[in-house]
């Protein structure tokens, strides 16, 4: 239980963090965003959906007029609606995922700079000198993997629930 | 000696016959002549004999110092002699009593060497140990033995292990003290603090200390002075936190395991403005990118959502407006009204396809400046690395030092594009969404809301 402990814990992120530099903590707050914006996805789903559907659809079968341009009009807008308020954030979440990959590439170029800065101090005999700048260099950049993969499946996945859920309502405002 | 002789007489000569030729002319007869004459020669001849005996005399007189100066080069020599036997005499006493010197100290003359030798290297080693900043006149006992050829004294004896154990002592303390620093204030004495003999920073401002040996020549000179790039960062935080530390409190200090040659290495790390400068025009060229893109991308956000604000406004409200899009489409449904349906929908959608460029405006340059960026960083690569093959040519793979340069190049025009590709691709991103909120509010649902108005108005 001795890894529970939560100064353990913080020492241990906090020694992460420091071997892995400060394009290692980037990567850490774009993820953490990345992962708020998915949240907020399941929220969305869970909470705010489901009422708004039912709202929505019963404001048209509260219509007698259901035929008119007007009608199609006002019914494109529901759909609309619920189309937008499903495809929010989804197109960040896409950004995101792309972007994790940059920033692990970032990092291991930053990584290069500092091996490179130690073989111009030190010379290229001292193998142990440049870990540090290897470290810099592989640890972002199997972090921004990590990160990016942990978020691909859902910036593939959430577009098509948005078109199912646009589609599905669409069926259920009924014409005529 | 003989020319000049020679000379001498023929002027005497030429002398006699210019004194005789006007006495010729009183001369009358020739008996008067003839008498003159012997009488002449005979006044020669007792001249020459009084030269020839004053001659004699001389001779005599040389040969007597002669004989004089001969006696005494034999008295001097027979004296030399004897000096030299003495001194062999007392040389050969030298090397006896040496012996018995030797003999005498026995074993303790190789202590004492060994005391010299180890005082020698013991002081070498204090020297170049930055406690000696703090005692700067430790070393100087040790200097003594190592240097006497007398005994050293037992006091002497007893500062060399005395010196040791300060040493250690003072190895773990971390300590505040008082020390002339070169290049702060004139060299005026600082309040400094130590770690161990790890590191040296001022106790003020936590400016780390350099340490240097104290050389022979200048023996009063400061052997600290400040670093003239300091590590920052988490090093020196850490150092200021030993300065406010108390007595008794627990704190990370900062130690230089080479006792300095790190902490002097931080003068040879580029900074930020240096490292970006080893970019060359690709990299200020990236830059500039970034500094004109990120200014656009901002300008298009902030436009962007005062449209989205202003036209979320819009759809509480049943009259329309033409400061904004979905207001200018409701003006177009407002003109159309009286028309059929289909003419009204094609109003409508006309109206809409003349505000959509609009919400467009800069994404593309935006989305091209994110997708220029990363790839101006791979041109800087390759001119570096083909920097780096051209040094390669000239010079040869011996010194790393001379391809540094065009890597550099390579690893900083990499890193550029990518610093400017990220925030441009965010921006692009924030603004492309916002935009497309935009066009599907008035594509798919201002044809709802103007409907929606005109129902509650008429009130069906």
């Amino acid at each position: 239980m001795e890894w529970l402990n939560p100064v353990n814990i913080v020492n241990g992120l906090v020694n992460f963090l420091n071997t892995g530099g400060s394009v290692l903590l980037v990567i850490g707050i774009v993820t953490l965003v990345l992962w708020t914006f998915i949240l907020e996805r399941f929220a969305y789903y869970l909470f705010a959906h489901k009422p708004m559907k039912v709202r929505l659809k019963n404001e048209w079968d509260a219509r007698s007029d259901k035929r008119s341009w007007k009608a199609m009009a006002i019914r494109d807008e529901m759909v609309s609606q619920i189309k937008e308020r499903t495809d929010a954030n989804v197109g960040l979440i896409k950004t995101f995922v792309a972007l994790l990959p940059l920033l692990g590439l970032l990092g291991t170029v930053t990584g290069m700079i500092q091996v490179f800065d130690t073989m111009a101090l030190s010379g290229s005999s001292n193998a142990r000198l440049m870990a540090g700048g290897v470290f810099k260099a592989t640890i972002p950049t199997m972090a921004g993997m990590t990160a990016a993969l942990s978020g691909l499946y859902f910036s593939t996945v959430m577009p098509r629930w948005s078109a199912r859920e646009t589609a599905t309502f669409a069926d259920e405002l009924q014409i005529g | 000696m003989k020319f000049l002789t020679k000379a001498t007489a023929a002027v005497i000569g030429s002398a006699v016959m210019l004194s005789a030729l006007p006495a010729s002319g009183q001369i009358s007869s020739v008996n008067e002549l003839l008498s003159k004459v012997r009488q002449d020669a005979a006044k020669v001849e007792q001249e020459n004999r009084q030269r020839e005996a004053e001659f004699r005399q001389r001779r005599d007189q040389q040969q007597a110092l002669l004989a004089k100066a001969r006696a005494d080069l034999g008295a001097l020599e027979r004296q030399a002699a004897s000096v030299e036997r003495t001194f062999a005499a007392n040389r050969n006493t030298i090397d006896g009593l040496k012996g018995e010197l030797r003999a005498a100290q026995g074993d303790f003359g190789e202590v004492f060497g060994l005391a010299r030798s180890k005082a020698g290297e013991f002081k070498a080693l204090l020297d170049s140990s930055l406690i000696t900043a703090e005692y700067p006149n430790r070393t100087e006992v040790l200097g003594r033995v190592a240097e006497s050829e007398a005994l050293p004294s037992s006091e002497d004896l007893n500062a060399i292990y005395e010196r040791m154990l300060q040493e250690i002592r003072e190895q773990r303390l971390v300590k505040e003290f008082q020390a002339p620093v070169a290049n702060v204030d004139d060299g005026a004495v600082q309040s400094v603090t130590r770690v161990g003999p790890f590191a040296v920073f001022t106790s003020g401002s936590a400016n780390f200390l350099g340490y240097s040996a104290p050389t022979g020549e200048s023996a009063s000179a400061p052997l600290l002075k400040q670093l003239p790039k300091q590590p920052g960062g988490q090093i020196s935080a850490a150092a200021s936190d030993v300065t406010k530390a108390g007595s008794g409190d627990l704190v990370y200090a900062p130690i230089d395991p080479t006792r300095g040659a790190l902490l002097e290495s931080f003068e040879r790390v580029p900074d930020v403005k240096e490292r970006i400068s080893y970019g060359g025009t690709i990299g200020y060229i990236i830059l500039l990118l970034l500094l004109i893109g990120g200014l656009f991308g901002l300008l298009n956000i902030v436009r962007l959502f005062l449209i989205k604000t202003a036209v979320s406004g819009q759809k509480r409200k049943a009259q329309g407006s033409k400061s904004n899009p979905l207001g200018r489409v409701m003006l177009a449904y407002e003109g159309a009204k009286s028309k059929d349906a289909d003419t009204v929908e094609l109003k409508l959608d006309e109206a809409i396809l003349k505000e959509s460029p609009k919400l467009e405006v800069g994404l593309n340059l935006l989305k091209l400046f994110a997708g220029i960026a990363p790839l101006l960083g791979l041109l800087g690569t390759v001119t570096g690395m083909i920097k780096t093959f051209q040094a390669m040519m000239i010079y040869g793979t011996g010194d790393p030092q001379l391809m540094a340069g065009g890597i550099s190049e390579a690893l900083v025009t990499t890193m550029l594009g990518l610093i400017a590709a990220i925030p441009l691709l965010i921006l692009h991103s924030f603004c492309s969404s916002l935009a497309r909120s935009v066009q599907g509010t008035l594509e798919e649902q201002s044809a709802g809301i103007v409907a929606r108005h005109v129902e509650s108005r008429t009130g069906v």
